[in-house]
This record gives C-alpha cells, sequence and structure tokens, in this order.
C-alpha cells in the first residue's frame, strides 16, 4: 500500500483565482413526473478538494452524479464541469471532457466478463495509443495503487470479494489519470475494518495524484476523515456546504440530526 | 508540448522534458526500456524542464530510473515518482500454465470430469424435480396455480402461431415430396398415407418440441438465470421459499400441460398442409382425404405421436430450469448456460425420440 504525507507545493494544474471551479451547477431542477428531486440547487466543488455529498436518501445525490457527468438530464438548470458546459459540448470535445474524469459507480460495475486487469486496460487502450507491454504495467500499476496484490490481475470480479472489487474499481477509475473523480457510496456495503482502509487509501491517492473528488456517500467516518468540505442536500437544495467541522457546529433540523445521532457521535468523537 | 527526454549516459543523469502524460508517453516506451537495460541500475532524474506529470508518466521515470534520486524542483514530479515506486510491490508468483501434452491430457481430464459431474447432476435434478411433483400430487394446495398458467400462456399459447404455421408448412412439403417420388412407382395415391404417418407420428411432436426448445426453454433459463445473477434464488432459500416447488413446478406443470395440446395443434395444422397439396396436386378431395386419414392411418399413430408430447415438455422444462440454476455471478455464464440449455433440450429431444420410435416398432404399434 502506498502512504504518503500531503504534499506542499500545489500540483501544476493546482486552483488559482481565474480559474473556475471543478464543478460548478446553478438552479439545478430534476422533476421525475410530479416528483421534484432537485429544485435550484446551486453547487460549487473547488479544484483540489475533496466534497462530501451527503443528504436523506431520496434527495437526489446520486441523481446529481448522473447529471454532472451526463448519463442523465437534468430538467432544467446549468452545469458546468472545469468551465465547460457539458450539455452544450460537441462530442469529441465531450469525449476529450469525459477524458478527465473517472466515475467509480456503487457496485463497482466492473465488466464481469473480463479480468481485473483487463477491466483496467479497457479505457487505456481503446483512448491512449500506448504499446500494448506498457498498458499492462500501467494497469498494474493501478491496480497495486489501489492496494491490491498481483494475484488479483487475472481474476474474475465474481471471484474476489466485495471490498476488492471496490478497489478494482476504484483502479478502473483511475486509469486515465483523471483530474476529477466521481464516487458514488465508495464505502457501502464494507465492513468498518474495511471502509476505513479505503477511506485511508482514497485520501492518500487523492493528495498524491492532486485529485479533486466528488464523494456521495452515507458514511460519517468517510466524512469525518476524508472530506475538506461537505455539502448537504436536502428538499432539493444544498442547504448547508463548507468544512465538516463548520456544518456540524451550525446544524439544524436534519442536519442535526444526521450529525448528533449515534453513529455521528461516533464518528466525530474527539474531533471537537 | 512534447514529451521528450535527454539522457546523460556518463554522468547517468535522465532530464525529462515537455509534458509526460498518459496521452505523450506513447513513443517514449520502447527507448526508455532499451536504455534501461543498456544502463542497467540507479539513475538520477532531474526535473528541471519537466512540464505535466501523471501517473503514467512518473511510472516510466521510476521504471528507467529505478532507485536512482530526484533532483530539481517540480510541484508534483517526486511525490508521483515515489507513488509509482512505492507500488513497485514484489510481484506474486502466478503459477504457470502447462503447455504441449501435458495441457491436452490436463484438458482432456477435465472435460471427462465434467461430463460425469454433469450427468450426475443432471440426474438429482431429474430425482428432485420428480419428488417435488410427487409431493405437490399428495399437497395440491402447494401447487402455484397462476404462476403455471402464466407460464403457459406466455410458454404455450403464445407460441401458438409459429407452431402451427411451421407444422403447416412442414405437412405440404412431405405431400410434395410423397406425389413426386411416389408417382414414379404409380403410387401417388399413398400421398394421404405418407402424410398421415409422418405428420401424426413424428413431425408434429417433433416440431412442436425443437421449436419450444428455442423458444421456451431458453427463455427459462435466461429467466431463472437472471434471477440467480441478482441473487433472488438466494433470497427465495434464506426465506425458506421451495425454489423447485415455486420456480421449477409451474413451469414442469405448464409445459407438461401445454406441450400435448400445441401438439395437438401441429397435427391438425401439418394435415391440412398435407390436405391442401393432396386436393391441388392430386385431386384428392378434402372428403376422401380425411375418409382415407381415418382407415389407412387409424389413431395409433395419433396416440403415439400424442404420447411422446408430455414426455419432451417435461424434458424441455427440466432442461431449461436446470441451466437456469447453473449460472453464475457473470454475464457470460448466462449465455453460455442459455446456450447449452437449448443445445442440450434439442439434442435430448431427438434422441429420446429416436429410442422411441425403435421402441414403439418393437411394440408393433
Amino acid at each position: 500500500m502506498v502512504s504518503l504525507a500531503r504534499a506542499s507545493a500545489p500540483a501544476p494544474d493546482a486552483p488559482d483565482a481565474a480559474e473556475p471551479p471543478a464543478i460548478r451547477v446553478r438552479g439545478l431542477v430534476t422533476r421525475f413526473g410530479a416528483q421534484s428531486v432537485h429544485d435550484g440547487l446551486d453547487l460549487d466543488v473547488r479544484r483540489g478538494e475533496i466534497l462530501g455529498v451527503v443528504g436523506p436518501s431520496g434527495t437526489g445525490k446520486s441523481v446529481l452524479l448522473r447529471e454532472i457527468v451526463g448519463l442523465d438530464a437534468p430538467t432544467a438548470g446549468d452545469i458546468e464541469v472545469f468551465g465547460q458546459r457539458v450539455a452544450a459540448l460537441e462530442p469529441t470535445a465531450r469525449r476529450a471532457l469525459e477524458m478527465r474524469w473517472g466515475v467509480m459507480f456503487q457496485d463497482g460495475a466492473l465488466f464481469s466478463t473480463l479480468t481485473i486487469k483487463e477491466n483496467v486496460e479497457a479505457p487505456l487502450r481503446e483512448h491512449a495509443a500506448l504499446p500494448p507491454a506498457l498498458v499492462g504495467e500501467l494497469a498494474e500499476l493501478k491496480i497495486r495503487m489501489a492496494g491490491l496484490d498481483a494475484s488479483t490481475y487475472d481474476k474474475k470480479p465474481s471471484e474476489i470479494s466485495g471490498g476488492m472489487r471496490k478497489r478494482a474499481a476504484l483502479a478502473r477509475a483511475l486509469a486515465m489519470d483523471p483530474e476529477l473523480l466521481f464516487l458514488d457510496e465508495p464505502t457501502a456495503g464494507l465492513d468498518p475494518v474495511t471502509a476505513g482502509r479505503f477511506d485511508a487509501l482514497l485520501k492518500e491517492l487523492a493528495d498524491a495524484m492532486g485529485l479533486t473528488v466528488f464523494l456521495v456517500t452515507h458514511d460519517l467516518d468517510t466524512l469525518a476523515t476524508v472530506c475538506d468540505r461537505v455539502a448537504v442536500l436536502y428538499a432539493g437544495k444544498v442547504a448547508a456546504i463548507g468544512p465538516v467541522s463548520d456544518v456540524r457546529a451550525n446544524a439544524e433540523g436534519w442536519i442535526k440530526d444526521y450529525f448528533a445521532g449515534p453513529r455521528g457521535r461516533a464518528a466525530f468523537a474527539g474531533k471537537g | 508540448m512534447r514529451a521528450a527526454y535527454d539522457l546523460d549516459e556518463a554522468g547517468r543523469v535522465l532530464r525529462p522534458k515537455g509534458d509526460w502524460t498518459v496521452w505523450t508517453v506513447a513513443d517514449l516506451d520502447a527507448p526508455l526500456r532499451a536504455a534501461q537495460t543498456r544502463l542497467a541500475g540507479d539513475l538520477t532524474i532531474d526535473v528541471a524542464e519537466l512540464g505535466r506529470l501523471d501517473m503514467a508518466g512518473a511510472w516510466l521515470l521510476a521504471r528507467t530510473a529505478q532507485g536512482g534520486e530526484v533532483r530539481g524542483d517540480h510541484p508534483a514530479a517526486e511525490r508521483l515518482i515515489t507513488v509509482a515506486r512505492q507500488a513497485v510491490a514484489s510481484p506474486v508468483e502466478v503459477p504457470a500454465q502447462p503447455t504441449g501434452l501435458q495441457a491436452i491430457v490436463e484438458r482432456i481430464g477435465k472435460g471427462v470430469v465434467l461430463i460425469g459431474a454433469e450427468t450426475m447432476a443432471t440426474l438429482s435434478f431429474l430425482g428432485q424435480t420428480l419428488a417435488v411433483c410427487a409431493r405437490l400430487v399428495r399437497r395440491p394446495d402447494r401447487i402455484r396455480w397462476t404462476s403455471a398458467f402464466a407460464i403457459a400462456e406466455q410458454a404455450g399459447l403464445n407460441a401458438l402461431p409459429i407452431i402451427a404455421t411451421l407444422s403447416f408448412f412442414v405437412g405440404v412439403v412431405v405431400a410434395y415430396l410423397g406425389a413426386r417420388v411416389l408417382s414414379d412407382f404409380g403410387a401417388s395415391v399413398f400421398t394421404v398415407e405418407l402424410v398421415g404417418f409422418s405428420v401424426l407420428r413424428e413431425f408434429a411432436v417433433v416440431i412442436t418440441a425443437v421449436l419450444l426448445a428455442g423458444r421456451t426453454d431458453s427463455a427459462f433459463t435466461a429467466e431463472i438465470g437472471a434471477m440467480k445473477m441478482r441473487q433472488e434464488i438466494d433470497a427465495m432459500r434464506v426465506l425458506g421459499l421451495d425454489v423447485m416447488e415455486r420456480l421449477v413446478a409451474p413451469r414442469v406443470i405448464a409445459m407438461v400441460v401445454m406441450t400435448p395440446l400445441l401438439t395437438f395443434a401441429a397435427m391438425v395444422a401439418g394435415l391440412a398442409g398435407g390436405m391442401l397439396v393432396c386436393w391441388g396436386v392430386l385431386g384428392v378431395s378434402p372428403v376422401l382425404f380425411l375418409s382415407r386419414i381415418q382407415e389407412g392411418v387409424g389413431e395409433t399413430h395419433f396416440w403415439v405421436g400424442l404420447s411422446k408430447a408430455p414426455l419432451f415438455g417435461f424434458v424441455l422444462a427440466l432442461v431449461g430450469c436446470r441451466h437456469g440454476l447453473r449460472v453464475g455471478g457473470d454475464v457470460a455464464s448466462l449465455g453460455r448456460e442459455t446456450t447449452s440449455s437449448v443445445v442440450q433440450a434439442i439434442f435430448l429431444v431427438v434422441v429420446i425420440d429416436a429410442a422411441l420410435a425403435l421402441w414403439f416398432m418393437e411394440m408393433g404399434w
């Protein structure tokens, strides 16, 4: 496993004042029939930060993620990624933008007919014109960086455990060295120890590779240990956003229940 | 900026220049590999002129320079190269794949064991199914009638048009052939008997079974297989719902009931096709055709044909359900099982039909 201290120097593509935020969402409205999921939602994700997105079930966290990466279309509103409006892009520009982000779905969504190594190689083979030997080496590098050892390379996703599948999915999301990483419930379904290791791994990788991370989660431990800022979705809007401690200190209503419940107290015990 | 590098071989210094990312390093792989073999050992990396760097570039630098130090000013280089180095863990020995003769022998051995296991599993599934059927005969209140009727409609009734159409055309073909070949012997009038024998005894039931194998048996495998993949079968087990009783029995019941009915429809359609040709080509009127069928062919052949139908229905349901339950966790196994389900079903139908043909002949029926 990789272990690193946070780099003091900024990454070469670090934010400066003129640069637009990694993700800018304005006036987002999403409706499924009569049911309104997002109702004028605004959100900024700064470059280089790890933003945790929380909220009660059914507040459209995963939908927001899907809309940002262009899998679903919002009913109204603007979504910009790296200053470009995703919906308005030409197919080639869209493809180029997609290369700058990686997505990890909740169940991993690994291709079940391919081995773990082939899964990670798939985007490299498709997009980067690299020699096959180098593709193999890079895929193995990413798998090891995700904390899996060489015995998993040739296994099928169905032959490894849930926690290992999440790591393999993370390796695939990182295959193209993205600047922006989307994670949907990365620790859901993992035992606390494995989830804790995954959180540590995520933080290390994000620091080492200078990633911006959009993290949808229910896991209070993840929020407490990994996230630079947290955005709380409630009633179709961002009800609160800021460093975890600030949001927790000024919590009201659902947010208060969320952080003040027994799970919240345990996760933040000793963190002020 | 294009990726490039200077290699100071005497001073053992590697100076990367430009952007080293997954998009730019493609051409550097081969020369760096050659340099690494030639220089064999640690190089100093001077990152002063390096532009953007990502993990792909860092990997190339780390691989080429091995343990050498990183010097020069770069916001990310040292960090990324360290990550790449740390991830070069000791490779785990992957067991060597056997080659040549040994591989062939191993494959044959595995195949033989697999056939044995497959036969055993099929027989045990047959046993389980018969046991469930016997239990349900004693406790008919436990039969899932709703499910059985839904499957009977979908698998049986909806297959009626296609089975009747195909059987009709087979009747037409047989009658044409008969009229043609028998006329050489001046016996074209026996075309009626030919159509009657072949359609009633064999064609109607075999066509029905083969079509149901392609249409219904494959659907059974896919349905149950998808449930298996989504862990619905596991959920049924832990909830104490009997998979055999809930999934297999209704399909067996539906098929055992529907196959004879469809076979009957296929017989009618086949005879109609034959009758049409006899009327048009030989001038045998429908009335004459039917009375000759009654006198010349007799009902034994009808019963022989129809008696095979429930057996075929049972075999189809059995094979379809069994392969569905064999589906594993991945998509490929669903495709594989559906394919082998259809192949095995058609194979069994034809083999059983051949065996029964011999038996019925010996019995003089």
